[in-house]
């Protein structure tokens, strides 16, 4: 059953693969759909356009830890990814069943460690969704 | 939090501390029967937890006020008290009664008068953070109750069953 009512921001998370990422305190996901202008003289003085390219980009913050569960996504993980120049599957949801998910396979255009002064230090990573994004139903 | 006379115990540790103020740390607040000065009272003022998507906070930001008192014309006696605190707290890593301190450190100081009393009061904020392991709790969180609760299909289980199992495991 889909979680009711306004959701709790909590839930949502990003896994790569089946694994969330660790510590993560804020998620970001923006889909876009660029413009094909299609203003001509019969537009009668209006600006007209249709969607073209559809992209996605999702970005990640939370606190650096090294100590992270064996079944959580950790920097280490995430800058084998950034180093390796390769693609991780990215799911964006709540884990409930039957809650609608934002699929793909991105890679990280970004990965940034933040470190004040007696305070907590950070990660955000950004990622980039390359071919067909998708929604889906968790199980 | 940081238990009762835990804090105590540790600024007892300076000689300074000790020297100028004996046995006249309390927790919370100083009893009415309590005349004798400088005294310090220190008290949790503010708890901002680490708020993950993923669980309980693992790390906890204690802002505590620790309060110094002394006679008018003990200004001098309420400065070196004030400094010996500093010393004893800023910036030290260690363990208290279980809890396991990252860090200490000075978030702000004030002078005050206390008119009525006629006596100085120096209020000076450390900010501690206190490293959490909730799956070393003695009780099963709310967290986790409602995690077991959810992976057991969305029935409501009986508590002290869900409970015990989630402790043994």
């Amino acid at each position: 059953m889909p979680t009711n009512g306004i959701i709790n921001a909590s839930l949502i998370q990003v896994r790569i693969g089946s694994e969330a990422v660790a510590e993560c305190t804020n998620v970001d996901i923006n889909l876009t759909a660029a413009e094909v202008d299609q203003t001509s003289k019969s537009s009668a003085g209006w600006k007209a356009r249709r969607p073209g390219l559809l992209s996605g980009t999702v970005s990640i913050q939370g606190n650096l830890r090294f100590d992270t569960g064996s079944s959580e996504q950790g920097i280490a993980d995430l800058w084998a990814a950034f180093n390796g120049r390769s693609t991780v599957a990215l799911k964006v949801g709540t884990s409930v069943s039957g809650d609608k998910t934002v699929d793909g396979t991105a890679h990280i255009t970004s990965l940034n460690i933040s470190s004040g002064t007696e305070d907590n230090a950070t990660i955000e990573a950004s990622f980039k969704f390359t071919g067909a994004i998708t929604q889906a139903t968790n199980a | 939090m940081i238990p009762g006379n835990a804090i105590k115990e540790l600024l007892q540790h300076n000689t300074l501390i000790a020297s100028l103020c004996g046995d006249r740390i309390f927790p919370k607040i100083r009893p009415q029967n309590q005349n004798e000065l400088p005294a310090i009272v220190y008290a949790l003022i503010t708890n901002e937890p680490t708020n993950v998507k993923n669980g309980p906070s693992t790390l906890d930001t204690l802002t505590y006020q620790f309060s110094m008192f002394a006679d008018q014309s003990k200004y001098d006696d309420l400065v070196r008290l004030r400094e010996a605190l500093r010393f004893t707290l800023e910036r030290i890593s260690l363990t208290i009664a279980g809890i396991q301190v990252q860090s200490v450190a000075l978030s702000q100081q004030r002078d005050f008068y206390e008119e009525d009393a006629r006596l100085h009061h120096f209020a000076d904020d450390y900010r501690f953070r206190i490293i959490r392991n909730p799956a070393d709790q003695e009780s099963i969180s709310a967290y986790q109750y409602l995690q077991r609760v959810q992976n057991d299909g969305g029935e409501v289980a009986d508590f002290n069953a869900v409970k015990s199992s989630t402790l043994n495991n």
